[in-house]
């Protein structure tokens, strides 16, 4: 229950910070979208099943704070999750670093798989951006990455939600450099 | 190695699937959805301060991807301001066309002279106010009455020529019957072969829109389009003003024919007419 608490307060000060912090003050190329850095990042951390209802649950926050048809986001967050998935033997390395990289290269899943929703339901003002929407968000997630990722890290130690083991358990619940997802 | 739960690559498939439902929902309910949600979370938003404040996730995005002024990304008090800006202009053309209204009844009245043949009738003009809607009926209503020297029975002009008869007055306001009206009475003759007769309306009839003259006379030497004026003998309008042309004319019996005249001022497009307050013939 504390996990899912601290991993639910997760998903809504992302939404805080994205309307209050980002939005305001970054302009729309290119503009980092939190909710989509910390999904991604959950595939290094936390167990695949809690990483995909941690990613579905931000794409529901971004398609509620906007998006040209509700679910669209979720979708491409899904999508790029789903890429995730399959490399998540590789990613879940328990380091900030493979995080950094299931962030780029999901981001630019995401956008991609959010253009071709909008191509294909015609939303005129999105798909006009091109790949331009796809590229500008992959670029910013390479530059704040591993910041985020590196916080997400630190974040999950704090609550508690992540802790390191001596033993090595390859049962879906940790990863090979002893980090375990914590019971607690 | 213990495994439970759902494996992940279904679990994936369902939320993918459950995205798909959400995706083909219908826009607004996505809309409806967003909105409660935001309003929901708008004190978390107002606790940035003078950020939250100034925060409109939608209406920035919106700005920034759309490609022309849309009134979805105006604010609520701008909307105002527009909406102001409609009222007044709806209530600036109104009173625009109110005006050209009145410029053109001011100068239909210009339009109706008193009669110049005889210098001694003397009349006042009168704006039509009511009209009837019903042929059987045809009544005018006027905007002058007793107060402005209108009496019980005077005969009514446009443009010179016949047009009815006041039937009812008030102290500010008078009704009159056109010629067409069964209960009117006028004296006329036909100005070639001199013969006088009683005009009457016919709007109880089949025939509405003509009067009919009634002439006693063994022969009568009428011919169709043979203008019919007043002969002045009741009174109500001097001698010469016109009345109507000849339609046709039938002998009904020895001493009797019926003649058809067509009036001349219809009922349609008039706005302002002359009563007549005095004449030598009283």
């Amino acid at each position: 229950m504390k996990k899912t608490f601290w991993l639910f307060l997760l998903i809504i000060l992302s939404a805080v910070v994205q309307g209050t912090l980002v939005n305001p003050y970054w302009p729309p190329e290119g503009r980092p979208e939190i909710g989509l850095y910390l999904g991604l990042a959950g595939f290094a951390f936390l167990p695949r099943r809690t990483a995909l209802w941690f990613l579905f649950f931000m794409g529901l926050q971004a398609d509620l704070l906007d998006s040209f048809r509700f679910g669209a986001w979720t979708l491409g967050y899904l999508t790029a999750g789903g890429l995730l998935l399959g490399l998540h033997r590789e990613i879940s390395q328990g380091s900030w670093p493979a995080a950094w990289g299931a962030m780029v290269i999901g981001t630019g899943l995401a956008h991609g798989a959010y253009l071709i929703l909008a191509i294909l339901f015609k939303a005129s003002p999105i798909a006009a951006h091109g790949m331009h929407a796809v590229w500008a968000p992959m670029l910013t997630a390479a530059v704040l990455g591993g910041f985020c990722a590196y916080l997400f890290k630190r974040l999950l130690f704090w609550t508690g939600t992540l802790a390191s083991s001596n033993k090595y358990e390859r049962d879906g619940t940790a990863n090979s450099t002893g980090l375990h997802f914590s019971r607690a | 190695m213990r495994r439970n739960g759902i494996n992940p690559f279904w679990l994936w498939t369902g939320l993918v699937s459950v995205a798909f439902i959400l995706l083909a929902l219908p826009p607004y309910v996505g809309a409806t959805l967003r909105s409660r949600t935001l309003s929901a979370m708008r004190p978390l938003f107002l606790m940035t301060k003078d950020l939250g404040q100034n925060f409109h996730p939608t209406r920035l995005v919106r700005q920034v991807f759309s490609s022309q002024d849309d009134e979805e990304t105006l604010s609520i008090s701008e909307r105002g301001e527009l909406e102001a800006l409609r009222q007044r202009n709806a209530k600036l053309i109104s009173s625009l066309l109110k005006t050209r209204d009145s410029n053109k009844r001011l100068g239909e009245q210009l339009k109706a002279p008193p009669p110049t043949l005889d210098p001694s009738v003397s009349g006042v003009a009168a704006q039509v106010i009511q009209q009837t809607s019903l042929w059987n009926d045809p009544v005018l209503g006027l905007d002058r009455g007793a107060i402005d020297g209108i009496k019980l029975h005077a005969g009514v002009l446009y443009c010179g020529a016949v047009m009815g008869r006041i039937i009812s007055v008030g102290p500010k306001a008078s009704h009159m019957a056109l010629l067409t009206h069964p209960r009117i009475r006028i004296s006329a003759r036909l100005i070639d072969c001199r013969a006088t007769g009683m005009l009457e309306g016919l709007a109880e009839t089949t025939q509405t829109g003509l009067c009919r003259m009634t002439i006693i006379a063994k022969t009568l030497n009428v011919k169709t389009g043979e203008q019919v004026v007043t002969s002045g003998f009741d009174g109500s309008f001097p001698s010469g003003c016109w009345l109507g042309q000849v339609v046709s004319a039938t002998q009904t019996h020895t001493m009797k024919w019926d003649v058809l005249v067509q009036p001349a001022c219809g009922q349609q497009g008039i706005e302002a007419v002359y009563v007549l307050t005095e004449s030598d013939n009283e």
